[in-house]
């Protein structure tokens, strides 16, 4: 009699093994969430970084620059550079460097005259930038995602 | 015939749906990750690409009086999508190729130039190179 009382009813039996099934697949259903929730938030930001470095390098591949044609003029003691935008994005230029001097363009235009705006170069476009100053040789623009193109001019 | 489950397998069927469930989760981030590797190994291999064609890519270009001639000297075909002309400090659009010329390696073309051309010509390819007389 005192084991019938220990164990319940005979016909509860198996209720109460669902009960400690459905007790122990919430214990590790909590458990593996907790542990999700660690992993988680301790590489959210590797993730994170991963995947704004991989969408970066999409953009890099996507913003070509190059240099068609340099001029420079030494008597005026301007530069003149062209720029055609060869990849699928617009390229908004930020930086600018002339040798290793950095500079401001005087002039930044499409081909047609009209101002650049925000110094973007667009996708199969031509622009034209004016700088002055010497080149010392080479030509070095900085993009707003920080691609560095440097071209050997002069 | 229906088969009648019974309470302690009632249990299991739970157990196998949650180890199921997480069986999922552990492919989920295993594919993702499978996934970003191949995204990025796609990119540095488009850009190694892009750099090596930019390499090989050659064109020998010859002038007469109303039309210009184009080669393909190199080892890749060429896609010219712009002639040009500079004088000193200026440089225009005297034509754009639309659509685009395809030149395979090693052969020619000659494109006429717009009447009262006088700077020195040039072509620009898909790939971003510029080639001059």
């Amino acid at each position: 009699m005192v084991k019938i009382a220990l164990i319940g009813k005979m016909g509860e039996r198996g209720i109460s093994e669902v009960l400690g099934a459905l007790l122990l697949v919430a214990l590790t259903v909590s458990l593996g969430t907790a542990l999700l929730q660690i992993y988680r938030s301790q590489t959210k930001g590797e993730l994170s970084g991963i995947t704004s470095s991989l969408k970066l390098s999409e953009h890099r591949a996507n913003q070509l620059l190059s240099l068609v044609y340099f001029y420079e003029n030494a008597t005026s003691g301007k530069c003149y550079a062209y720029l055609y935008g060869c990849g699928v994005e617009p390229v908004q230029l930020t930086r600018f460097w002339l040798g290793s001097t950095e500079v401001t363009p005087l002039e930044a235009s499409n081909l047609d005259g009209t101002p650049l705006e925000n110094w973007t170069v667009p996708p199969g476009g031509i622009v034209r930038l004016v700088f002055r100053g010497s080149s010392g040789g080479q030509l070095t623009v900085m993009s707003s995602i920080r691609t560095v193109y440097s071209w050997v001019v002069g | 015939m229906t088969r009648r489950i019974i309470p302690r397998q009632r249990g299991t069927v739970v157990g196998v749906a949650v180890m199921a469930v997480a069986a999922l989760m552990f492919v989920y981030a295993v594919g993702t990750a499978l996934m970003a590797q191949q995204r990025a190994a796609r990119v540095r291999s488009q850009m190694l690409a892009l750099s090596s064609e930019r390499a090989n890519e050659s064109l020998r270009i010859t002038r007469g009086a109303t039309s210009v001639a184009v080669q393909n000297a190199g080892s890749l075909p060429s896609v010219l999508v712009l002639l040009v002309g500079y004088r000193r400090e200026s440089l225009r659009v005297l034509k754009v190729l639309d659509p685009p010329i395809f030149l395979p390696s090693g052969e020619n073309r000659v494109i006429s130039l717009p009447p009262g051309t006088v700077e020195n010509v040039g072509v620009i390819t898909q790939r971003g190179c510029a080639f001059w007389e």
